[in-house]
């Protein structure tokens, strides 16, 4: 029986399978939980200044493996998509948008993240692209993880409000 | 079934692209970049173009980049990866990917 091709949908069961497997090795030494087939987890940011802010990130998988998980910072009190929610961070392979064009619920611009090839307008780049079978969501937690470290995280982005 | 020698440390690798990961001796004076090729093949993976080293653990994200011919003595003497401890090595290999500043005919 031949392999199964890594690009192509999976049935819902088979996904919720993997992500079973997946979500956990990209979630260690985060706090996350599960509703349903949403992944809530809580990624810490610390400041220059050596304090630590907390943002809830919503992750959902309807596409994976094939595609990568699209992930949104939620408010913590809704649970809901909120641009004030997203933190004010960027480095040299990622940048967030907490709104962007037609994006539902901002941009998280890297190609780790589902939305980036469908909203970015960043055409095909096979060098950095999620590979089907090869890729798993642990990719997307570490460029988050990076991403809200020093340098590169600079506080809520509604701090002045 | 690996013997161990004396003067091995236990290295331990984690792909931040696949998840997987392994543990494995190593000499003291393995450089940085046998210890890279050396996790590929106990990962049985191979180097994807844009792969990077770094460090794991305490100084988790640190690229060891331009520290691979260092050796992994020297890795714990310079403190490089946030320890001192010459018994137990931590590091980590990121996969490529791009942002903002791939952008495309925008």
């Amino acid at each position: 029986m031949s392999e199964p091709d890594p690009s192509q949908p999976l049935h819902v069961g088979r996904v919720r399978e993997i992500v079973a497997v997946d979500a956990p090795r990209a979630f260690v030494g985060l706090v996350w939980y599960q509703e349903g087939d949403t992944y809530f987890v809580e990624f810490p940011a610390q400041r220059a200044d050596g304090t630590v802010d907390t943002y809830l990130t919503k992750w959902t998988f309807i596409y994976y493996p094939g595609q990568p998980p699209h992930v949104t910072f939620v408010n913590p009190e809704t649970k809901k998509y909120d641009p004030n929610s997203w933190p004010d961070a960027s480095n040299e392979r990622i940048s967030l948008a907490p709104t962007y064009g037609g994006a539902p619920e901002g941009l998280i611009c890297n190609s780790m993240f589902y939305d980036w090839y469908y909203y970015g307008g960043h055409g095909n780049q096979p060098a950095v692209s999620w590979k089907p079978g090869v890729h798993k969501a642990i990719a997307s937690s570490t460029e988050l993880r990076n991403l809200l470290r020093q340098p590169h995280y600079k506080g809520p982005r509604n701090a002045s409000t | 079934m690996e013997i161990k020698h004396p003067h091995d440390v236990s290295v331990g690798v984690e792909s931040l692209v696949t998840g997987e990961s392994t543990t494995f001796p190593m000499s003291l004076d393995a450089s940085l970049k046998e210890t890279w090729d050396e996790a590929y093949k106990k990962l049985d993976e191979v180097r994807r173009d844009g792969d990077t080293f770094q460090c794991g653990g305490a100084a988790e994200g640190k690229s060891l980049m331009d520290s691979l011919e260092l050796t992994l003595r020297q890795v714990s003497e310079q403190n490089i990866c946030g320890s001192d401890e010459r018994e137990e090595f931590e590091f980590e290999i990121k996969g490529p990917s791009g942002g903002a500043g791939t952008r495309v005919g925008a």
